[in-house]
Order: C-alpha cells, then structure tokens, then sequence
C-alpha cells in the first residue's frame, strides 16, 4: 500500500510547531518552536504577545521541518491544521498559513480539533485499539472520553469548574513555584510526604471533576497558616495536593474503564507529562491487565506531530475545510 | 512584473493584481470580523478572474500595519507564506502610506487611525509619497500641534461619497516602491508601531 505523508501545523497557544507524519503513526520530522520562557516573564501566557511571535516565527517552522524531513510539499497527501479550541489570534496564524499552502499545492486540507490531536499522540506510541477510554488532562481540559472507533468521542465526564492543570498552576502560584508551576509541583512532590489534610474532590459516582474546592483548601491552608506565623512546607504541601488530584484522577478512570468494558486506556494531554499520574496508572493497569498507553514525553506539550497523527485519521475518513475554514477560540470535541 | 497587493490593516479588505501599475484586477470588501474566512477565497477568485495563477506573479505588496493587530497579521501571514513557498519577492507597505495616496490635492497629507484613549497611529506624507513625518503611535493632540495649517487630514473611515470605498492609488505606491529592495520573508512582519499592553506594563514597573 501507498505510503501517506500527513504535513501537520499547531499554533493553538504558545508553541508554534509543524510535522511531516507518516501513516499516522510514524514521525518523520517534527519542529517545536516554544515560548513558553518569554511568557514565564509574565506568570502566563499573554495571548497577543503569542499571536505576535507565531507571525514572526511561522515560515521558519514550515521550512525546517521540509529541510528536516528532506522532503517537499509535493510529497505531501494533506495539510492538517488545529483549527480550535484555543487563543483564537494564534489559532489563525496556522491556519492562515495552511489554507495557503493548501490553495498553493491544491493539496486538501484537514481541519484536526486540539484535543483530538492529544488523543492521537498515542498512536505514535502504538496503534489505537478500540473500544477504549481516553483521559485528557491539561491546563484546560479534564474529560473522561469513549471511543468505540475512530473519530468518535464521547464524553462520559469533565470538569465542572478548573481542569487539572489549571488548579495545578494556581496552587504553585500560592506555593510561590515559578512558571509554568505543574511541572514544578510534579518535581517537589518527590520530596514531600502528604502530611496536609485536603479534601478529595468530587469523590462521588459521576465520571465528572471539580478542582476548584482543592485549589481552594490550599489557598485557604496557606494564608490560615500565614496569619499564624506557620511556616509553609511548600514540599509536604505539593505531594498532599497532587495525591488528591491523582487519586480521584485515576479512581474515577478506572471505574470507566471497568463499566465501559474496554482494554486500552490512553492519557493524553499537558498533564500526562506528570510522573506521579503515569506511574499510578501503570501500577493499576497492570493490576487490573489493561494495556495502558501514554504519550512520549514529547509529545505531552502542544506539536504538531499529534496533529499529522490526528489529521491522518481524519483524512481517511474524508474530513475535508475548504479555503474559508475560520479558527474556534472554542469548539466541541467530535 | 505581475504584483498581488493586499490590505488587511484596515476597515476594507483589498485584493489586487497589477502588470507593472497597470490594473488586472482589484476587489475591496468590508472587513466585518469575516477577514479570517473571506481572505484566501477572495485571493482565488482574483486569481482566477484574471486567468492567472499565483505562480505567474513577481512579487507581493502586503500592508503591514500600523492598524488592526489580527487584521494586519492575517494578512501578513498569507503574504510570507507564499513569498516563502513560492519564492516570491515581498514588499511591505504602510497602511498610513496607503491611505496618503488619495490625489485629492497637492498637499501634505496627515493619515490618522484611531488607536483609542486619546492615541492615533499617524504620519504625513507629501504629494508624491515622500515621508514627512514617519509613521508613528502618539497622543491625538500631539499630532494635531505638528502639522501645518495646510495639511489634508485623512482619517481611517474615510471613503469617496460617490462610491462609498477609501479612494487609494494603488498604482502610485507600486510605483513608488517598484525600486525597494524586497524583503526575506522570514523577517517580513508586522509593524505594529505599539507594543502589547503586558510589555507595557512590565516596562513601567521596571
């Protein structure tokens, strides 16, 4: 069979990024262009700064990958493009640039959602195998998602207020970690014993998740214990906080897992760059003799690669955006 | 020389093809929040109303600001991409120069776009697209106390009554810049004359 070379841009927050995937599945060339330390000079990401440095840096990205890849756009099947969710002013610079490459080469162009895209970076692991239950934890999503073929999500369960890495960045904010404070807490909870009394979230029978209490309870704990001259253990504080997120993190998918009678489980998004949530899920998978796929860390953050996975598919299926495709600052996942 | 010119900086949206400054094709729409959508059908249809392609073309005018920062960078990023993927010489324009070759008259004129709180983006330019004063982000009553008496000022709403559009030359400008040296496209971005209100603030706290 004819090999199918996916040419993948995401530019939907702060990383400007393209690959060159082929068959869905193997990277053949992928740039990441981060600005992740220009925003950690303002705690965060500042959308117009971020819609500036994609214009800037946009056709550098598209033509290292080609020298990278040593391979043409005539070479190409499709253009795949994150067409939303996202910071629309960013979201438009990719697409803007996909559609005219698309019009250029009269190639068709594949318009890929942001968290279908996180999905299906683990196809670049191993092949997808269905029905299966896919978590999608970051800074803004946390979604609990059945997939009984591809293409087809359906949400069992999100978060009713904060995603995960949302409350994960405002408690480092409280803790005083610099940014981005997810990882950082990740990496002092190694050091710290849980020794803090928060509440488990949500912990009830809905695959839904709330995170805003948590993040609450710390706040509230830190400026109590402020006021009354405690030191903080910003260490302890960290490991009690995040075995709380874990804990109704990995619970709640497990029990999906079991109601939904599937196989293969799939943690996809920012968050699964997270050691402790990997490894728990490893520990209980192997338990419970579920095949358990997480992405390379790599491919955690925003790149273009999970892009060219997810544009693959969506291109086998005859998912086709015309020369008017518009970016969506937010978008329901289908 | 065959020349694609585009305006996305401002309330319209231009689209032209030009041989040397002769008009092949020109379409100006209101840009209402569609810009996203409308520009790169608007680009086929030019292309294929003058039975060209966009490989035929020489070279690419795009105005790069002062103006709308998502209109300008729309624009800019369709033009570097294909002076990138084609190999196509780019040259970028002012806006304010843009809205200076109306030939009205003789004089100098004052271009002016409201960039709120009391700020405009404003230059002069005299008959003949010479800079007289450069483009620049400033305080509306500064701008008023510099020009001389003389000067026509031409504001970004502007349009001809007759036909309801802004009333540009456009083959003034190509002639002005048929010379200029063209850009790497790498490098062609957007001049927004104005820094992002957080780099703003983080300067003042400094």
């Amino acid at each position: 069979m004819k090999d199918t070379y996916i040419f993948a841009i995401e530019s939907s927050c702060d990383e400007t990024s393209a690959s060159i995937i082929k068959n869905g599945s193997v990277e053949i060339a992928t740039v990441v262009l981060s600005q992740m330390d220009i925003h950690a000079l303002y705690g965060g990401v500042v959308p117009e700064i971020a819609s500036r440095h994609h214009i800037e840096n946009i056709t550098m990205v598209l033509e290292e990958v080609f020298n990278k890849a040593e391979m043409a756009m005539e070479d190409m099947d499709a253009i795949a493009v994150t067409y939303g969710p996202g910071l629309i002013g960013s979201l438009l610079i990719g697409v803007q640039a996909a559609k005219t490459l698309a019009y250029i080469y009269n190639k068709p162009l594949v318009p890929v959602h942001h968290i279908a895209g996180h999905i299906y970076a683990n196809n670049l692991v191993k092949p997808m195998e269905f029905p299966l239950i896919a978590l999608v934890v970051s800074g803004g999503h946390t979604e609990l998602i059945y997939m009984k073929e591809d293409y087809s999500f359906e949400k069992i369960g999100g978060t009713l207020d904060d995603a995960v890495g949302e409350a994960y960045d405002k408690v480092a904010r409280v803790l005083g970690l610099p940014y981005p404070g997810g990882p950082m807490i990740d990496k002092l909870s190694l050091e710290g014993k849980d020794t803090y009394h928060l509440p488990i979230p949500l912990d009830d029978n809905s695959y839904n998740f709330s995170f805003s209490g948590l993040k609450s309870a710390v706040i509230n704990l830190v400026h109590n214990e402020e006021q009354r001259g405690n030191e903080i253990r910003t260490a302890d504080l960290a490991t009690s906080f995040q075995n709380r997120a874990i804990e109704v993190l990995t619970k709640k998918t497990m029990r999906a897992v079991k109601e939904y009678q599937v196989k293969h489980l799939l943690i996809a998004g920012g968050v699964s760059a997270n050691k402790i949530l990997r490894n728990r899920f490893q520990e209980l998978c192997l338990e419970n003799n579920i095949e358990l796929t997480v992405p390379q860390m790599k491919y955690c953050t925003d790149n273009a690669a999970m892009i060219g996975a997810a544009g693959y598919f969506a291109y086998k299926l005859g998912r086709r955006a015309d020369l008017d495709l518009n970016a969506k600052a937010t978008e329901i996942l289908k | 020389m065959i020349s694609l010119f585009l305006d996305t900086a401002s309330h319209n949206m231009i689209v032209g093809i030009y041989k040397d400054t002769d008009e092949l094709y020109f379409s100006i729409e209101e840009n209402n929040n569609q810009l996203s959508e409308k520009l790169l059908p608007a680009i086929k249809r030019a292309f294929e109303n003058v039975d060209l392609s966009l490989a035929d073309i020489n070279r690419i005018y795009v105005v790069n600001g002062p103006g709308s920062f998502t209109g300008v960078r729309i624009g800019v990023a369709v033009a570097k991409t294909i002076a990138w993927a084609l190999k196509k010489e780019i040259i970028p324009i002012s806006e304010l120069e843009l809205m200076a070759s109306t030939d009205i008259d003789e004089k100098n004129k004052l271009s002016m776009i409201d960039a709120k709180r009391g700020y405009v983006y404003a230059g002069i330019y005299d008959k003949n697209l010479n800079v007289v004063m450069e483009d620049t982000y400033t305080a509306l009553d500064f701008v008023l106390s510099q020009i001389d008496q003389d000067a026509v000022m031409i504001s970004d709403d502007s349009f001809e009554f007759e036909t309801m559009i802004p009333k540009y030359n456009i083959p003034q400008i190509i002639e002005k810049h048929k010379n200029d040296l063209p850009c790497n496209p790498h490098s062609l971005n957007p001049n927004y004359l104005k820094k992002t209100e957080a780099e703003e603030k983080r300067d003042s706290s400094c």
